[in-house]
């Protein structure tokens, strides 16, 4: 095998992974008898989501890998041809500036040329430049690393703007290995979301050997794993139709998955809704894409950045489109209808999934595409966002409270969630916006993905436990759970007690980080009102904990079994809630790193 | 050749109608009819702007073959999505699918 | 070439019209398959054959071939006698083959004037998208493959009859 596979193999390993599972679940479901044994079969593709989420661990600490020769070579030339132009322009100002001596082109030079307020290229940083120097002149291909090659990369498509406009192609990356490193981000940030993904896939499938999802087993399991996926595909593409095959990936598989249970006419319900309000928001993401393309002539993000100087209108409107269709994701109000219906109508184990692994992976992207494509329209997203944020919490909030149905309870509590998420990506526009270091809204957001995501399945889980033994999905099903199953009902009263935010649990924490990185760009209104909403929800989640631990079992009510996985899954959740809470230091540690990756300068 | 602000018209009221088809018809059929229009809407953006801005840029065309695709994929599911509910209901009218508030 | 671009765009238009405000789903749907006719029409003035094709062969053909197929399956019902004798209606129709004989004749007329030479081929050939497709873009079409797999396991267990549903009752 040559090096170049070797790479490709190296930068997606899990994805890899993940799809062979996929595919041999497929298998062995075709050739296994029909019947109930099936059920090992999903606990078989956990322990795969296991492995996997294990693969994503071991590429988020080794970093990203050294890309081939091949590709080393080529950005070699092209760090050349920039640092070529670079020199003609620099000589075309010094002739415009009689007073400066012949440029000597060193980083500080150029660096003291920006600050003047010469340098006619704006989006180039300072770090750009010392990459693309060192590229150039300085080191031969050995030392450069994949940061600085994309770097040099950005570098040179600002460059290339003033001398001509160079499609993917014609910059030489003609061939799979270089477009991985073109098309992929291959960094800390989409490995550590790779994880999370793999985790939620993990817990999802152990619960769902509880659920009833009749006899096709098999290809629940395997769109699942299509679907976890798809959403690996989103948050590692920087160009931006990748990004729309991620995500319709995702979305063929989910929707499918919605409308399983073929003796529910609800899940039918919730599968055509889905549909049709997901497709919506798909067409109007890719419109969006299709207007960047008319404005920029390329899908990509760093190519965007680089040619973006002023607020254009047609871009304005593409990035929009694009924010609308993340905002259905992510389900933020005003976009919000369709959560409670889909999520009442799905099966649990789907609407658990959707509510976290979906939602986490519309936040990284969103995060990714307006951080990293757009930091010129800081204000304008940044803006836009904390109108959605401060809409979705109180609408979550407020309907939460008069909901009587566990899952639409917990679809708006994720409405409400998904408001305090949108205030961290909104301080890292407002930090970018002052100068500030955007990383701490970049820190909360992720460490909040991840502890909510955790919990929010558990959460999921439990109703679904409850609904599977009373037939029941009211809030009442929950009455007396103390005496019927105290060890399920005391690990409830955790995760519901972390989602309110109680401290020493991980909700506090991921709270106090988002609310603290909202203060520190002055956002205080904006975190004043979640604050405030955030203890409107300690009271329905308290309503339920009442079901639970105050009102009396029904008479006929037996005690309630849980099965191993199911057990194991939600042991493991309440333990990382509680840790998370008790002991925060290493998460945070790690949710810096991943914020850096992105976010670094 | 034509003025490049016609093209962009015709793509902005393809889009529009598409959405129009898509919030407005009772029918789901014809709903997902209006999603095949709006993503056709930004077919037509990605083939015009490659040929009058950025005539060596053939990532249009290929963002073109992808979309395209997905179309296919998207009305192969969503119309399965409509057949299946059409056994549970009888119907396809989404005025008269209402088991849940909202 | 204006004028063919003016009258195809002119055609899409009123065609996609006529797709939002047309009742029966059938007129809908001929509608739309119009409209995309016309788009592939708008897709060749633009010098993008290639692009052309593929509208025709994948949306106008297959995917509409889909939601035919989905229209009628939806009609077997007891007034699928009355929709067979609608089908013989003028007004049905009319419309839809009045927008295509426009499409026609204009296509009549590229084919007349077309000059011996290729000038339309330099950019765009399929060759160059296969270049392009298979080069940066490689990782891009084996996602799309996944996709299409995707898709049919899930319109599979859709289709599928759950086990208690009769053969032969429903659709």
């Amino acid at each position: 095998m040559n090096i170049d596979n070797v790479y490709i193999l190296h930068t997606f390993a899990p994805e890899i992974a993940l799809v062979a599972l996929a595919l041999l679940v497929l298998l062995v479901d075709l050739l296994l008898p029909k019947g109930n044994k099936r059920q090992v079969l999903a606990v078989f593709a956990a322990l795969g989501c296991l492995g996997v989420a294990g693969l994503g661990a071991w590429q988020w600490t080794n970093g990203a890998p050294t890309p081939p020769a091949a590709v080393q070579a080529s950005v070699h030339v092209l760090a050349q041809r920039g640092a070529v132009a670079l020199e003609a322009m620099l000589f075309h100002t010094s002739v415009t500036q009689p007073t400066s001596t012949a440029p000597v082109l060193t980083p500080d030079f150029l660096v003291g040329m920006m600050q003047d307020k010469m340098w006619p290229l704006k989006s180039v940083t300072e770090t750009d430049i010392r990459a693309l120097y060192k590229a150039a002149n300085l080191t031969g291909m050995d030392s450069l690393n994949t940061t600085d090659a994309r770097a040099a990369l950005i570098a040179y498509t600002a460059l290339r703007r003033d001398i001509v406009r160079l499609p993917a192609q014609k910059l030489g990356l003609a061939h799979a290995d270089e477009a991985v490193w073109w098309l992929f981000a291959n960094d800390q940030f989409s490995a550590a979301f790779k994880v999370i993904f793999a985790l939620a896939a993990f817990l999802v499938l152990l619960f769902s050997v509880r659920f009833p999802v009749e006899r096709y087993r098999g290809e629940f399991i395997s769109l699942l794993l299509f679907a976890a996926f798809g959403l690996m595909v989103m948050v590692n593409s920087l160009d931006l139709v990748v990004l729309f095959l991620g995500l319709e990936l995702t979305a063929l598989c989910v929707y499918p998955l919605v409308a399983w249970h073929k003796d529910n006419p609800r899940s039918a319900e919730a599968g055509t809704k889905y549909l049709l309000l997901g497709s919506l928001a798909s067409a109007c993401y890719i419109y969006g894409v299709s207007l960047l393309f008319v404005t920029f002539g390329s899908t990509h993000l760093n190519t965007i950045a680089a040619d973006m100087h002023a607020a254009n209108p047609m871009a304005l409107a593409g990035l929009l489109l694009i924010i609308i269709g993340f905002g259905f994701k992510v389900a933020g109000a005003p976009l919000h209808l369709w959560a409670p219906d889909v999520y009442q109508g799905a099966p649990y184990a789907v609407a658990a999934f959707l509510s976290t692994a979906s939602k986490a992976a519309g936040f990284a992207v969103l995060l990714r595409v307006l951080t990293i494509g757009f930091p010129h329209f800081s204000e304008q997203w940044a803006t836009l966002l904390g109108v959605i944020a401060a809409l979705s919490v109180v609408v979550g909030n407020t309907i939460a409270v008069h909901q009587n149905n566990v899952k639409r309870l917990l679809a708006y509590s994720g409405i409400a969630q998904a408001g305090y998420l949108l205030i961290a990506v909104m301080a890292t526009g407002a930090a970018h916006l002052a100068g500030h270091d955007p990383i701490d809204g970049g820190k909360a957001l992720v460490l909040y993905l991840f502890l909510y995501t955790v919990g929010n399945i558990g959460a999921f889980a439990v109703a679904g436990i409850v609904a599977q033994d009373t037939g029941s999905e009211e809030m009442s099903a929950f009455a007396g759970l103390r005496t019927r199953a105290p060890l399920l009902a005391f690990g409830m009263l955790i995760l519901l007690l972390s989602l309110g935010g109680i401290p020493l649990l991980a909700g506090f924490v991921g709270k106090w980080f988002i609310f603290l990185s909202g203060v520190q760009e002055g956002q205080y209104l904006l975190v004043l009102l979640g604050a405030s909403m955030s203890v409107v929800s300690i009271y329905y989640y308290l309503l339920l904990a009442k079901q639970m631990y105050i009102l009396p079992a029904k008479a006929d009510a037996k005690a309630l079994r849980i099965g191993l996985p199911a057990g194991i899954g939600l042991l493991l959740v309440v333990l990382l809630t509680v840790a998370i809470g008790a002991y925060p230091r290493p998460f945070v540690e790690a949710a810096q790193v991943t914020a850096q990756a992105l976010l670094g300068r | 050749m034509v003025p490049f602000a016609w093209i962009i018209l015709v793509s902005i009221l393809l889009f529009a109608l598409g959405a129009i088809a898509l919030i407005t018809r009772r029918n789901a059929v014809a709903a997902l009819m209006g999603v095949e229009l709006m993503l056709n809407a930004a077919n037509l953006n990605f083939v015009a702007a490659w040929r009058y801005y950025y005539p060596d840029h053939l990532d249009a065309q290929v963002a073109v073959l992808l979309v395209i695709t997905i179309a296919a994929a998207e009305a192969a599911v969503g119309l399965a999505i409509i057949l299946n509910l059409y056994r549970r209901f009888g119907t396809v009218d989404l005025d008269q699918i209402r088991l849940m508030r909202g | 070439m204006n004028i063919i671009f003016y009258l195809a765009a002119a055609v899409a238009i009123v065609a996609t019209l006529l797709v939002v405000t047309r009742l029966n789903a059938v007129h809908a749907l001929l509608y739309l398959i119009v409209s995309l006719l016309a788009v592939a029409v708008v897709f060749y003035t633009l010098g993008a054959p290639f692009v052309a094709a593929l509208e025709v062969i994948i949306y106008a053909g297959a995917i509409m071939v889909l939601f035919v197929f989905v229209i009628m399956m939806l009609n077997l019902g007891p007034q699928a006698t009355e929709t067979e004798r609608g089908w013989a209606e003028p007004e049905l129709w009319f419309g839809p083959a009045l927008l295509c004989g426009v499409l026609l004749g204009e296509v009549i007329y590229l084919i007349l004037r077309m000059p011996t030479g290729t000038t339309l081929a330099r950019v765009g050939t399929p060759e160059q998208v296969g270049v392009a497709l298979y080069g940066p873009y490689l990782l891009g079409v084996e996602l799309a493959s996944l996709l299409l797999l995707a898709g049919l396991v899930g319109a599979y267990h859709l289709g599928r009859r759950a086990p208690h549903e009769e053969p032969g009752g429903g659709v």
